[in-house]
């Protein structure tokens, strides 16, 4: 995936991430965490990760992560190429896990009746699939069901795990 | 050019990022207990427990086997 991206700073383990978003609202800072979700040997990811991201805000001074936000920064192609390079090098180190992501449904999302953080990481994953399916087996889920990634076909939530 | 502007500002970034990881357990802190990325965790873990089998990955494992 030969996308633009931001340099990314290792924060923790492997587990969090941060780079700095820079665009029409100048620099904001963005950090991706890599959480652990219950292991369900029946279903045969172990371990699996959940992949969340957001802007680190400081409010006073209080530091907070907000992932509901949209920065408007004008550079979100760059922000979720930098997120699927962090997941991807993430999967690399630890080729047993697999990564579920969702985006989040604002009001903007609900008006258009789609999840719009996700119809970006889709959109990367689709122009993208040619390269990324050699190495990476994608499953896309909605409603509760899943099914190998389609390309074309829109997802609530997507698992990834390296071939 | 554009390389070089590229570069300045990335390392305009590196920077600005540095002063502001001086701050870095507090911000570890706050990403760990964000509590948007909590209730999503909560969400994914919810919504896979829920799957019921056949699994479309079950073929992916089958295969890793042999």
């Amino acid at each position: 995936m030969n996308k633009d991206t931001y340099p990314f700073l290792n924060l923790e383990g492997d587990f969090i991430y941060a780079f700095v978003s820079e665009g029409i609202r100048g620099k904001i800072l963005k950090a991706v965490l890599i959480s652990p979700l219950p292991y369900h040997p029946e279903k045969h990811f172990n371990p699996l990760f959940n992949l969340g991201f957001g802007d680190v805000v400081r409010d006073d001074e209080e530091w907070t992560l907000d992932d509901s936000v949209r920065s408007g920064n004008g550079d979100m192609p760059k922000v979720i190429a930098t997120v699927a390079r962090i997941a991807m090098e993430f999967l690399r180190k630890h080729p047993d896990c697999a990564l579920s992501f969702q985006g989040y449904i604002d009001q903007k999302s609900v008006l258009h009746g789609k999840n719009h953080r996700n119809v970006l990481y889709q959109r990367g994953i689709n122009s993208n699939w040619a390269e990324l399916s050699v190495e990476f087996t994608f499953w896309g889920g909605k409603a509760g069901n899943f099914e190998k990634y389609v390309v074309g076909n829109q997802y609530d939530q997507i698992l990834v795990k390296i071939k | 050019m554009n390389t070089h502007m590229e570069k300045h500002k990335e390392m305009e970034s590196e920077a600005w990022m540095e002063e502001l990881l001086k701050d870095k357990e507090r911000i570890i802190a706050a990403i760990k207990n964000s509590p948007g990325l909590q209730r999503r965790n909560r969400e994914a873990a919810e919504m896979l427990s829920k799957l019921k089998p056949p699994f479309p990955w079950d073929d992916h494992y089958a295969q890793k086997k042999d």
